[in-house]
């Protein structure tokens, strides 16, 4: 019996001196990787500053090549695939539009996009959990208006690739066809709203109450499309904000502004 | 005489219910368990208040009762990836994650307090019978090992009460609270964590009693007894940040012999940790209780 009086000592022992080795090391590799997470760190607004550079240095008019911060990434001023005047259908305003786009910002946009997204789809999960709650839905139901609110961001998204080739091959586009955008885009919603009544139940609107808006479930990704466009966007609003003759059409008249 | 697990069991047993109708012992489990509720209901309070904010700023129409929104923030890239830098470990911040928020409240609040329940308990009902002389009346029936273990036993038994009824409390109050709750997994989830406190506990309990075999008077005992959980509690926080290579080595095996250095091991749901976590401690607590008992045995009662 007094042997066993030295039992748990022992096991604590075994314990400790089989512990002491892999929690060192386990230590020292996670003291490592936090070095290396703090490096990752502070390279970033060096990365920052640079795509800051290159957007300066692709400001329309300029040219001359840049490297990117990884040496791989190179801007080319070369006229674009098409050579044609564009449009945004943001302003309306016609701007001719040369130089290519660099992978860097191409990528930049498309996860600035995919950030949007990732933000957006946490506010339609609260908004889809309010309305499920309030709405008191069936689980079918459920899945139908699941099923209704990802086949209402397909549409979304097939329009917007639809509307981006307009864009993209137009040589001019004028207020009407923002007008039509947004008419086309929202009987996509129109859609989705009759779709619900003939699906749901019928109260769901009165249960939903008068606040519930399906704008808030469109899911930004739709919006992809417009990373072929979104360069002049981006181009001809920094013209816009440094000359102001860019806020007028070639004949001096002033340009509506269009979605 | 009576083999010795069936002595220890019987000390065991009486223990437990004599220390549940102490009055010490009732009001420190009423105050635990009043403690979690509270802790609970203060929490769910923050988180609507929390919710109608987040509402308010996202542009969402705020829902009468809390959850969703927490839910739904539990689940986002965004709110993992802040844990994550906040923990400093992915696997464990992962392993949180897992968890109901509302159940890792109560888990926070169970491994933060009933280490100090069971040292201002535990202590003072161990020496109390040693200072009052019954102890003597106890030791010709059975041996002092015996005892000791049955001691550990019966306050380690006192705890899984307080648990289980904390567990009670603080689900009533969340189901209550929280309509959209899925009580089913908070339920289990909330049981996982107050086994895992109890696993914790023990090496408490074992100090507790260690400590205790060295007083005759109830209030040095409890004193000292809460003097040893704070010391430890800082010199975890003392292993967590000198422990290093060479010399400073000394504080990683330091860490290895207080409960506090196995307290995250028990958070991970990694069957190794847990292992390896419940097996120190469990030792642990042993060892206290055998310091203890090691001068209790050759003491004059």
């Amino acid at each position: 019996m007094k042997a066993a009086f030295w039992i748990p000592f022992a096991l604590l022992a075994g314990l400790v001196l089989g512990g002491l080795g892999p929690r060192q090391s386990m230590r020292r590799e996670r003291d490592e990787l936090e070095r290396l997470r703090k490096a990752v760190r502070s390279e970033r607004p060096a990365r920052t500053d640079f795509g800051n550079m290159v957007d300066f240095l692709r400001f329309p008019g300029t040219a001359g090549p840049a490297t990117a911060a990884t040496g791989t990434v190179r801007v080319a001023d070369q006229p674009d695939a098409s050579g044609v005047d564009v449009t945004p259908v943001a302003t309306g305003t016609t701007e001719r539009v040369r130089g290519g786009r660099t992978n860097l910002n191409m990528v930049s946009f498309q996860e600035r996009i995919e950030a949007a997204s990732e933000l957006w789809r946490i506010r339609s999960d609260m908004v889809r959990s309010g309305f499920l709650r309030s709405a008191r839905l069936t689980p079918e139901q459920t899945v139908q208006f699941d099923v209704l609110v990802e086949a209402m961001n397909i549409r979304l998204k097939d329009r917007i690739a639809e509307w981006t080739e307009v864009l993209e091959q137009a040589e001019s586009v004028s207020p009407e066809t923002g007008v039509r955008m947004i008419n086309d885009l929202s009987e996509v919603l129109v859609l989705t709203y009759d779709e619900m009544d003939r699906t749901l139940s019928p109260e769901w609107r009165q249960n939903a109450g008068t606040s519930f808006d399906l704008g808030s479930l469109i899911d930004p990704a739709v919006a992809m499309p417009l990373t072929k466009v979104e360069p002049k966007f981006r181009d001809r609003a920094r013209m816009r904000r440094t000359d102001p003759v860019w806020n007028t059409q070639s004949g001096g008249a002033p340009v509506s502004v269009a979605p | 005489m009576m083999p010795w697990w069936k002595q220890t069991w019987i000390v065991a047993r009486h223990e437990l219910s004599d220390a549940v109708r102490s009055r010490r012992a009732a009001v420190m489990m009423v105050l635990y368990v009043a403690g979690a509720v509270t802790s609970i209901n203060g929490f769910i309070n923050v988180l609507q208040k929390l919710e109608l904010q987040i509402a308010q700023t996202l542009g969402v129409e705020a829902l009468s009762s809390a959850g969703a929104v927490t839910d739904t923030l539990w689940k986002s890239r965004p709110f993992r990836n802040m844990l994550m830098s906040l923990v400093g470990d992915r696997s464990v911040a992962m392993d949180l994650l897992s968890i109901p928020p509302i159940a890792l409240i109560y888990g926070w609040v169970a491994f933060t307090f009933v280490p100090m329940l069971v040292m201002l308990v535990t202590p003072a009902r161990v020496a109390e019978e040693i200072g009052s002389g019954a102890v003597r009346f106890v030791v010709p029936r059975c041996t002092r090992s015996a005892w000791c273990a049955g001691k550990v036993a019966g306050q380690s038994a006192l705890v899984i009460l307080a648990l289980i009824l904390s567990v009670a409390g603080a689900w009533t109050v969340a189901r209550l609270r929280l309509p959209g709750m899925d009580g089913w997994a908070v339920a289990q989830a909330m049981m996982m964590l107050a086994g895992k406190t109890w696993i914790y506990a023990f090496a408490f309990v074992g100090l507790a009693v260690g400590i205790a075999q060295f007083h005759r008077s109830p209030n040095q005992a409890t004193a000292l007894g809460f003097i040893a959980w704070m010391v430890l509690g800082i010199v975890g926080i003392m292993c967590h940040f000198y422990a290093g290579p060479g010399i400073r080595q000394i504080w990683l095996v330091i860490e290895l012999i207080i409960p506090q250095g196995h307290r995250m091991d028990l958070w991970r749901m990694d069957g190794a940790y847990l292992l390896s976590g419940c097996a120190f401690l469990a030792s642990l607590g042993m060892c206290y209780a055998a310091v203890g008992y090691a001068y209790f045995s050759r003491r004059d009662v």
